[in-house]
């Protein structure tokens, strides 16, 4: 690998600009979004359906904790063909994302602010800073990243550790996450991968885009579940324990 | 103790949900009231967390103080209208109260911080009944709150009606399983109920609360109690042997823990022990 003596002139107007750059489009992003996007409402029905989920879950899980006869209670008032979680899985087709008019322009807004500006920002990159090495990444690349590193130089026996800004501009944009929960705090919007985990974990409030086949999936597991009761045989693992 | 001391004791009892109203007075009064502008940030929990604490002390004007600069800051929100309507209900205003949670429910239907003070409202005023139903209707849409299975349970107890106050211990069971004050409330249940099953299943979870933790003497009494009733019907040998297994346990630990106790101790014990003999 030789050492390449980058123009210091580059560290001053291109890599840090970059940086700076990605970092202030973070900023302006989390504070845009909490402006824009609406609370999002959930009705009684849903907080219900999520719940009673939990519920079930929590059942199989710790059912084993309280005697037979609760537990068998509860797993009939799930399962039954008139108990609850049969009723809901009755209730007809999720609404579909696509035609469901709040959840459309949810989408929209997200789609909005999180890709529309990265592509724009990231062309501008393309055309202001192209022609030249950014800077080098530290461990060694395979020729095939090349083309995607070094999008606009044409030097064939250049390393491929040598990126140009385009690449440097993904880097920050992908690696400013933690640097933004040290200045916003937690629960900021500009944490890309905050949002891919919100859309799959469902928490106490969303309820997970097809409830029917989540309720389907309860029932099938909450009639697997048989009960063993994990407190038998306690007074004698007590008295019996070690030094007793 | 120092300011950054107050502040960090105030936190810590934030955080792990301690209510220690005395306390958090004395430290309000004594330490921080003249600078709590160098809370910053948590300036605003700290005022909540003193306004409730003179709220339970009875101190309607600390309170009143610590309102008025939270509502200077916030304006009505939510959240500062449910503190104002607890001062409206610390004041005996149920009425005034009861208008400014039904104010938060139109605005968001399922607020749930409101719908429980509705229902601590009814407690207040003693209406067992109706606290119970709305509770109920609460825990049909929020069925996983711990808080609120607590309360139902402790309302049930209020009516004597042991076997939905059992249930309620069980979905908390289910919810904390490792968590030996439930085990010993629902086995106390189970003991209140009666014979049979129901004492066998109250000496098997004094015995889970014991084994979660040695020092529970509470449980350890309950197990005693539990095996000795339980030795007049079948499986007599096993229930003599924890009695009197459990026995020895109490006396010890009075000796450990409480020796000018320790005679007494052992009297009752051997009185309970002595029934088994006759029986």
């Amino acid at each position: 690998m030789e050492e390449l003596l980058l123009d210091p002139k580059i560290r001053i107007w291109v890599f840090i600009p970059i940086l700076m750059l990605t970092f202030l489009y973070g900023l302006i992003k989390h504070y845009v979004t909490l402006l824009i996007f609406s609370e999002r409402t959930v009705d009684a029905n849903q907080i219900q359906n999520s719940q009673t989920l939990m519920k079930s879950r929590i059942l199989r899980e710790n059912g084993k904790y309280v005697p037979r006869e609760g537990f068998l209670r509860r797993k009939h008032y799930l399962i039954d063909d008139d108990g609850v979680l049969k009723k809901e899985q009755n209730h007809g087709p999720a609404p579909n994302p696509m035609t469901d008019p709040s959840m459309v322009s949810e989408m929209m807004k997200g789609n909005l602010m999180n890709m529309v500006p990265m592509l724009v920002i990231g062309g501008w990159i393309n055309a202001a800073f192209s022609g030249f090495l950014t800077t080098k990444v530290p461990f060694p690349l395979t020729v095939r990243f090349k083309p995607m590193l070094q999008r606009d130089i044409h030097l064939t026996s250049l390393d491929a550790s040598w990126v140009s800004s385009t690449s440097w501009y993904f880097l920050n944009f992908l690696g400013l996450r933690s640097m933004y929960s040290l200045i916003l705090g937690e629960n900021n919007s500009a944490d890309q991968s905050k949002m891919m985990q919100d859309q799959m974990s469902g928490a106490a409030m969303a309820m997970p885009q097809d409830p029917q086949k989540a309720f389907k999936s309860e029932v099938e597991a909450l009639t697997l579940t048989n009960h063993t009761w994990a407190l038998e045989g306690v007074e004698e693992e007590l008295v019996s324990a070690r030094g007793n | 103790m120092g300011f950054e001391e107050a502040r960090a004791l105030l936190r810590k009892w934030r955080d792990e949900k301690e209510r220690r109203s005395d306390e958090v007075l004395d430290v309000w009064a004594n330490i921080l009231e003249g600078k709590a502008h160098r809370l910053g940030d948590e300036t605003w929990l700290v005022y909540e967390q003193v306004f409730i604490a003179s709220l339970d002390c009875n101190q309607i004007s600390t309170a009143g103080d610590c309102l008025r600069m939270l509502i200077d800051k916030f304006g009505n929100t939510n959240r500062v209208m449910k503190l104002r309507a607890m001062k409206d209900e610390a004041v005996g205003d149920f009425e005034g109260a009861v208008e400014t949670y039904e104010r938060i429910l139109e605005k968001d239907k399922n607020d749930s911080a409101s719908k429980k003070r509705l229902i601590a409202i009814h407690k207040a005023k003693n209406n067992t009944r109706d606290a119970i139903d709305e509770l109920v209707k609460y825990l049909d849409v929020f069925s996983t709150d711990t808080e609120a299975w607590e309360e139902l349970c402790d309302l049930y107890l209020l009516e004597q009606d042991y076997s939905k106050a059992a249930f309620c211990m069980e979905e908390l069971i289910m919810a904390n399983p490792h968590n030996h004050v439930f085990y010993q409330k629902y086995a106390e249940i189970k003991f209140t109920e009666g014979d049979g099953k129901n004492m066998e299943i109250a000496r098997t979870n004094f015995a889970k609360a014991v084994q979660l933790n040695p020092g529970n003497l509470r449980a350890l009494y309950g197990f005693l109690l539990a095996a000795a009733n339980l030795v007049s019907s079948k499986d007599k040998k096993n229930n003599a042997r924890y009695s009197a297994w459990a026995g020895q346990k109490v006396v010890e630990f009075y000796s450990n823990h409480c020796p000018q106790k320790k005679e007494m101790a052992k009297k009752v014990v051997d009185a309970i022990l002595e029934n088994l003999k006759l029986a």
